[in-house]
């Protein structure tokens, strides 16, 4: 298995499949910070560091760290759509 | 051999057994103190989201302060406001902007001690590091540090005979640390400089100002919660690394596991084992009656070694995927400094190991803890000295 590399770049092969949708609820977002840690291709921080979805239609290249991002999050606040 | 007390030296060098037993009841009465005891991630997690039942308020800890500590003894929605004014100043890409000079900082201190292969690790580095960042951050003189350190003792570790005594002495103390700030405000209102101190000064929101009795609440804070904690990760990190070498060499090979490393050390020591509420008002918990002004001690370290959270809990795996611990708290007053520690507990650990990647406890000689927050007080430490 792949070593999870959280400091990783985005030079992930080109992967067959359809965009998936990310969403984060801002009311549960308190900014751990720990998506965009992981996938900041796809996951930004405004000012006060809570998350800003960077890129909502996540393409299959991107999706498995868009999952680690959204599972790390204590609050339990991304939602990914299949 | 009788139990170790809830937080005492005891409990703090080897929580993982009174955790999986307090786990057993999960929410429990403790009658020795009439507080509610809560310890299962579920659990902790769903009071630390909700501050309506389950209030920061002043009532929650007493610390020598003469007004609710700002933020941190304010719920929301009136907490919303002070924290909407301070997280830019503690965010992520703010912190990342001060790593160069905090790694800098860490290699003077590691040069202080690496020839004498040996030292005592809370003293030379756990916590220096720490104290010398908030000092630099406040905009305060490096020469005021010994100051700083007996002000921050005094309230967390306060050297008496009693329990009244400790009171007393947090007080006087307390009295000190606000006359301290207030006369550094004074300065800065005279001359203002590149520092928080100044900027506390001139935040507002929506045309709102910080008044001078919350600047000073918010900086009493931070000289309590901003240095003992990371202080405390320290010193439990590399206690634990100390009696792993096996861990510590994987580590020392393969850098890039340090993030994932320091989230999974920040998860297995918890360092802040316990914060503490108020029920706010009377209600059913987990199959529990709490009764409204009733003591709350949330454990964050039974949540964090909860198995029903985390596979394999009582053990240190650095490719754990999903880690979402609560070191630092969660829900509306997770910790404001988060990203500060992090970026400082990943620096300090990187480089010592790449410095001094084999050191040991001195033979002999045992880690000796603080009861409270987790500070490894006696570390001493061996190690080959670089040619």
């Amino acid at each position: 298995m792949e070593r999870w590399n959280p400091r990783g770049s985005a030079s992930a092969a080109r992967v067959p499949g359809r965009d998936v949708r990310v969403r984060v609820d801002g009311e549960r977002c308190v900014g751990h910070g720990r998506c965009y840690e992981i996938a900041e291709e796809v996951f930004g921080e405004d000012d006060r560091g809570h998350c800003v979805v960077q890129l909502a239609e996540v393409p299959p290249e991107l999706q498995a760290k868009a999952r680690q991002g959204a599972a790390n999050c204590p609050e339990r606040a991304i939602e990914i759509d299949d | 051999m009788t139990k170790p007390v809830f937080l005492s030296p005891e409990f703090n060098a080897d929580p993982l057994p009174r955790y999986r037993e307090a786990r057993r009841c999960p929410v429990a009465h403790d009658a020795l103190t009439d507080s509610v005891v809560i310890s299962r991630y579920a659990d902790v997690l769903a009071a630390l989201r909700d501050p309506e039942t389950f209030s920061s308020e002043m009532a929650a800890v007493s610390i020598g302060q003469q007004r609710a500590l700002i933020p941190l003894q304010v719920d929301p929605p009136r907490q919303i406001r002070f924290r909407r004014i301070l997280d830019p100043h503690f965010s992520r890409r703010r912190m990342q902007a001060l790593e160069p000079d905090v790694r800098a900082l860490v290699n003077g201190l590691i040069d202080s001690f690496a020839d004498e292969g040996r030292c005592e690790f809370n003293a030379a580095f756990a916590v220096p590091l720490p104290c010398t960042v908030f000092l630099q951050l406040m905009g305060l003189p490096q020469s005021d540090l010994p100051e700083l350190l007996a002000l921050k003792d005094g309230i967390i570790r306060p050297r008496a005979g009693s329990v009244e005594e400790g009171q007393a002495l947090r007080e006087a103390t307390g009295a000190r640390i606000y006359a301290y700030f207030e006369r550094l405000l004074d300065e800065r209102i005279r001359k203002p400089r590149d520092d928080l101190m100044t900027w506390f000064l001139g935040a507002e929101l929506d045309g709102d100002r910080l008044s001078r009795e919350e600047i000073l609440d918010i900086s009493y804070l931070f000289l309590l919660a901003g240095l003992d904690t990371v202080t405390a990760t320290l010193g439990c990190s590399v206690a634990h690394l100390a009696r792993n070498p096996e861990q510590r060499a994987r580590l020392a090979q393969q850098p890039e596991l340090w993030p994932t490393a320091v989230e999974e050390l920040l998860r297995h020591e918890t360092p802040v084992p316990v914060v503490v509420r108020v029920v706010a008002r009377d209600t059913t918990f987990g199959g529990q009656d709490l009764r409204a002004g009733q003591t709350v001690m949330l454990l964050l370290g039974a949540a964090d070694t909860d198995d029903l959270e985390f596979d394999g809990a009582d053990e240190v795996t650095f490719e754990r995927e999903t880690n979402r611990h609560l070191a630092f708290g969660g829900g509306p007053h997770r910790c404001l400094g988060s990203h500060l520690a992090r970026m400082e507990l990943r620096v300090a650990l990187e480089e010592l190991h790449r410095r001094l990647p084999d050191y040991e406890i001195a033979p002999g000689e045992e880690p000796r803890w603080s009861g409270g927050i987790r500070e490894v007080q006696h570390l001493p430490l061996v190690f080959p000295v670089a040619t």
